[in-house]
């Protein structure tokens, strides 16, 4: 079996484009002069891209890639998802809740399995960066989970 | 004269000299740390600069920038490794002199030579900041336009993978720049009738999505335990060589130094090639040529002078063009868009001080090596210590708290984890990330001089043909663009020649 991962980018960014082209013929844009009309240089981008993706594509075709070694998809999985998790919980958690939350379940994802080493870390780091941000940098992260002096 | 007194008293500002140093201290670790290097370094901080002033956060940019670069050499010496692929050279005769019990000398000799090779550096490019502002002066929209194209060209053409890739790389960058208000009609485009996106997609969250998040995420996926590294000495100390001995490889320091400077201007090289050529020119042209490979200090001398003095060099055409020397310099740029500084033509006629300030931050910088380095080699083998899986953590962590504090915007990190997603699938399929960034930093200058332009020129494309300096930036775009292609007909012809020589 051959591996092509090289046609499945050129493809999405392809589809993409066709997407945000038609966009911009959804007919509320006038046909102005064209220093003057807000989408004919995205326009000319777009149409570039489409072309060279298209190019991309059927040379991803023709010739095959060697696979990739040495990744660990259920680490590189574990790490999107929960660094997700992180992120869009962040706002509604409060950061002090969402990074314990990350110190949880990440490290232990990538491996270390240490209770002491991870627990001495979070809670140090996480005391160092919300100090850090509400006295140092004036910008208090969200939610009050620590108390202020 | 008042420049050069207010900026020296910027950089005596007791913040702003904490900074530096902090940014040097900080970027020695982060580089002796293998695979963290300096756009990891530097993207991470990049959010926390939003609440500095413009000096403060250049002084700690350019800080980390030159002391990551430094670092690198320090576990390229002790433990084979290097911090960072600019120090690879590094370790040819940097590890041969540890293992015969001269580490300490290898590490004062990297220092030394990051040192000089960094101060050359700066003052090469401030000697020719007078004449890079004079010339600015004679560019308009169409100039301006050709150079942008030029610009994107020459990432896009020097990247290490495919041109076409390169191109698609700038071009999803370009358009990402159009999001939002259209400069001229004031319409919102290419929006999608959302309300976050109507303001355009912010540039730190994509730096630091792009850079950071998705290293973190391809470091996770190959991550191994920090703790199978191969341990320093506990012993490793800094121990810098006799003035003597300095003043007898000056010619090599000097020369490759000027390597340096000379590799780190031309864009998109980078410090790998200059320290390589340094090397190549010290083995060919030193009367110890026999021992390099095996400990000879010259090799040290010429890999670090080299790589520090693209620090400065690369700062050349990322100031006074837009056009950065590498990806670290890509970052920068990106760095100063974000203080609110177009880097430009007309940098240095609109922006003397701060070009003045730049200078003198990169001088400090370099000096600021050697104490650092003192200080940082005998605890290099506890920070080596540190588990990857932790490490990674805590990146992500303040990649969260430094984005959102910004703007206090979730919208921000969600465009963060989302460019952190795409730049991983960039990697993973070899398409470079430093054009996406510079597309997207030049990317309004680009619309905006050419529909000026075509204002001007009452929409024809010919007249920008008008513009000497235009017409030179196209023409050299254009020999840039033909330059891989007519080599790929050449090569097509050869085999084709040989296969019918071969069956006649």
């Amino acid at each position: 079996m051959t591996w092509r991962p090289g046609v499945v980018f050129p493809i999405t960014i392809l589809i993409s484009s066709i997407y945000v082209v038609a966009d911009t013929y959804n007919g509320r844009f006038g046909m102005d002069d064209i220093a003057y009309n807000p989408v004919w240089y995205p326009r000319i981008l777009l149409f570039t891209l489409l072309a060279l993706s298209t190019f991309l594509a059927v040379r991803g075709l023709i010739k095959a890639e060697s696979k990739q070694q040495g990744i660990r998809l259920s680490a590189l999985l574990s790490s999107v998802a929960l660094t997700a998790l992180f992120l869009l919980s962040y706002e509604h958690l409060g950061f002090v809740y969402s990074a314990l939350l990350l110190f949880a379940l990440l490290p232990a994802a990538l491996g270390y399995r240490k209770p002491i080493g991870i627990l001495a870390t979070s809670a140090l780091y996480v005391l160092i960066i919300w100090y850090g941000f509400h006295y140092g940098l004036n910008a208090t992260p969200p939610g009050t989970a620590l108390p202020t002096f | 004269m008042d420049i050069l007194t207010a900026t020296l008293e910027l950089l005596v500002n007791p913040a702003t000299l904490a900074l530096i140093v902090l940014g040097v201290a900080g970027g020695t670790i982060l580089g002796a740390l293998p695979g963290v290097g300096s756009i990891l370094g530097i993207t991470m901080v990049l959010p926390l600069t939003f609440v500095l002033s413009t000096e403060s956060s250049l002084g700690l940019l350019l800080g980390i920038y030159a002391g990551s670069v430094f670092g690198g050499s320090i576990s390229a010496i002790l433990i084979n490794t290097p911090g960072t692929p600019q120090s690879a050279i590094t370790l040819f005769d940097g590890y041969p002199m540890a293992q015969a019990g001269n580490g300490a000398l290898a590490i004062g000799w990297a220092a030394v030579a990051s040192t000089v090779g960094g101060v050359i550096a700066t003052l090469i490019f401030l000697l020719a900041a007078p004449m890079l502002a004079s010339v600015g002066l004679l560019f308009g929209p169409i100039e301006f336009f050709a150079l942008g194209v030029f610009a994107l060209t020459c990432l896009a053409v020097v990247s290490k993978e495919h041109l076409a890739k390169g191109v698609v790389a700038a071009l999803i960058g370009l358009i990402l720049a159009t999001v939002g208000q259209d400069p001229m009609s004031g319409y919102a485009r290419l929006t999608f009738d959302s309300f976050e996106l109507a303001a355009g997609i912010g540039l730190l969250p994509l730096l630091v999505g792009l850079f950071a998040l998705s290293e973190v995420f391809d470091r996770a996926s190959s991550v191994t335990a920090r703790e199978n590294a191969p341990a320093a000495d506990r012993k490793d100390r800094m121990q810098l060589p006799k003035l003597g001995d300095i003043w007898r490889r000056r010619a090599v320091l000097i020369k490759s130094s000027v390597i340096g400077t000379g590799i780190g201007i031309l864009p998109g090289i980078g410090a790998v090639a200059a320290s390589t050529v340094s090397y190549a020119e010290a083995k060919r042209s030193s009367v110890n040529r026999a021992d390099f490979g095996s400990g000879e200090p010259d090799g040290v001398i010429a890999s670090e002078a080299s790589n520090n003095a693209v620090t400065s060099g690369a700062m050349i055409p990322t100031l006074s063009l837009g056009i950065p020397g590498d990806p670290i310099t890509a970052i920068m740029l990106g760095a100063l868009a974000i203080q609110g500084v177009t880097p430009g033509p007309q940098f240095f006629s609109n922006n003397a001080g701060l070009g003045f300030f730049i200078f003198a931050a990169l001088v400090l910088s370099c000096l600021l090596i050697i104490p650092v380095a003192a200080l940082v080699t005998p605890v290099f083998s506890r920070i080596l210590r540190i588990p990857e899986p932790l490490l990674l953590t805590c990146i992500v962590v303040l990649i969260g708290a430094g984005t959102y504090s910004v703007n206090s915007s979730g919208f921000d990190l969600l465009v963060t984890l989302l460019a952190g997603i795409f730049g991983l699938i960039m990697r993973k399929n070899h398409y470079p990330l430093a054009p996406l960034v510079i597309g997207f930093v030049l990317g309004p200058l680009i619309e905006r001089s050419l529909r000026q332009g075509l204002v001007l020129t009452e929409g024809s494309f010919v007249e920008f043909l008008s513009s000497p300096i235009a017409s030179g930036f196209f023409l050299v775009t254009a020999l840039f663009l033909l330059f891989p292609l007519l080599g790929r007909v050449r090569w097509l012809a050869r085999r084709r020649l040989k296969g019918a020589e071969s069956n006649p």
